[in-house]
């Protein structure tokens, strides 16, 4: 009896240390069926660690160009048009004086709303079509009141491009300059005895600065400069003549 | 019977046989993509097609003059209700009632007014709408219609006038079907040429705040 359960006890102990004589893993075990046997052994074989450049030769030669900041990337989104809300505010300094007969006033204090409807062309060229309507005051009467109501068309260009190809990966630009070229057509009218009213046209040029929030929607910050041509500009003028306007617009772009 | 024509007439040959060959057809759409996917330009106007809305409207109306009188715009509110559909994802048609109420120190004008409007929506393509979650759709639209005015204060020689108008707002869309709507509308009134000031055409700067339900 005695000689049987010395053989039981060692088989005993044979069972319980056998894991420990085969240096079975019970963790990487698990490892390898939660993760699957091909990760884990990547993971545990391939050199992770980045090579040293041995000189500057080499240097040059494993130096890492447009590297891909950790965590900003992103899926691009082309988009072929845009709206445009916004408004602005009548630089009174930049532009022509309003003639009251035999004298003059500056403008000032006026605003204008504007919204627009925009195709992107390419990666760097716009157009938009707009409708912009203007409250103009002024220095020496502040009761006196004229309104401009116009649609536009402009085509603009960015001075870089909005977004850019490398490979396979889509850079979006930030900060984008831009200037614009087109012109307005409405009507206008300046309110009381002798004020000059009637159609107008009105080349334009922008330059502007464009800022992206996100991917898809920018504010444009701009100087609008509009050639105005209609009959007059004031109380008491002659009709004809030709006025410079100045204008400080501040909009959203949204791009879909 | 002189045949020399015969010849001359062989020249033609390459034209018509280029004209006779058929014409290379490229598939730009899947029509089971239509049906089944979600990804042409109708994908959510093939889900909400129609609209309901309503909304607060508030008016700044401008003041004007002539060579004898001069009158002063007053601030006024009112309600206006629409029934739209979409045509696409990016365009829909509205037909829009605005209940006229515009006040001026000399007179004030109360009405119908009944619009068509023509909007298109900023909404990104249905592509990459499995990415990125569209809450805010900014609008921009132009609409037309006609006036039915009923004044105080002064007489018109007609109560029936055209207007037009311009808008713009951004939809905030809190799911497919319920839409918050932040609007603004310039709005132009043909003159009724009004008795008491001449060449005067009603202009209000609206602000709008509404809702609409997408079915």
């Amino acid at each position: 009896m005695k000689k049987i359960s010395i053989l039981g006890l060692f088989c005993s102990a044979f069972v319980v240390f056998n894991g420990a004589i085969a240096s079975y893993d019970d963790a990487r075990f698990r490892r390898e069926v939660s993760d699957g046997v091909d990760v884990f052994t990547a993971k545990t074989n391939v050199k992770v660690q980045q090579d040293e450049a041995p000189g500057q030769l080499g240097l040059e030669v494993y130096q890492t160009k447009t590297e891909i900041p950790e965590g900003g990337l992103g899926i691009f989104i082309p988009t072929t048009m845009y709206v445009r809300l916004g408004g602005g505010v009548n630089l009174g300094f930049a532009s022509d004086k309003v003639s009251l007969g035999n004298t003059s006033t500056e403008l000032s204090g006026g605003w204008d709303a504007q919204m627009g409807l925009g195709w992107n062309l390419s990666s760097y060229v716009r157009t938009e079509l707009d409708f912009q309507t203007q409250t103009f005051k002024f220095s020496q009467n502040q009761d006196a009141l004229a309104t401009t109501r116009n649609f536009g068309g402009n085509l603009y260009f960015d001075f870089a491009r909005r977004y850019v190809r490398t490979g396979d990966v889509i850079r979006r630009r930030t900060l984008v300059p831009f200037m614009g070229l087109g012109a307005g057509i409405g009507n206008y009218n300046f309110e009381g005895a002798n004020g000059a009213s009637g159609d107008f046209i009105a080349p334009r040029a922008i330059l502007g600065l464009n800022v992206m929030v996100n991917d898809l929607v920018g504010i444009d910050l701009a100087y609008q400069y509009q050639m105005f041509i209609g009959n007059g500009f004031g109380w008491n003028t002659s009709n004809g003549g030709v006025q410079s306007l100045s204008d400080l617009m501040l909009s959203i772009r949204m791009n879909f | 019977m002189n045949f020399k024509f015969v010849p001359y007439l062989f020249c033609f040959l390459p034209f018509t046989a280029n004209a006779a060959m058929p014409y290379i057809s490229e598939q730009v759409n899947s029509y089971s993509e239509q049906q089944n996917g979600k990804n042409d330009s109708q994908a959510f106007a093939r889900e909400r097609r129609f609209y309901v809305g309503g909304g607060y409207n508030f008016s700044m109306w401008q003041s004007g003059a002539d060579d004898t009188v001069s009158i002063s715009g007053k601030n006024t509110s009112s309600f206006e209700g629409m029934v739209g559909v979409r045509f696409t994802d990016t365009f829909r048609l509205e037909a829009n009632y605005y209940n006229l109420k515009a006040d001026w120190d000399a007179f004030s004008i109360s009405g119908n007014t009944f619009f068509v409007n023509a909007l298109f929506d900023a909404r990104i393509d249905s592509m990459y709408r499995f990415f990125r979650k569209q809450v805010f759709v900014p609008y921009v639209g132009f609409g037309a219609g006609l006036s039915w005015n009923s004044i105080d204060g002064a007489n018109v020689e007609n109560k029936i006038t055209q207007g037009v108008s311009a808008l713009a707002g951004i939809g905030i869309e809190m799911g497919d079907i319920f839409t918050l709507d932040l609007g603004y509308r310039y709005f132009y009134m043909f003159s009724p040429k009004f008795d008491v000031i001449e060449n005067f055409s009603p202009i209000a700067h609206q602000f709008r705040i509404g809702a609409r339900i997408n079915f």
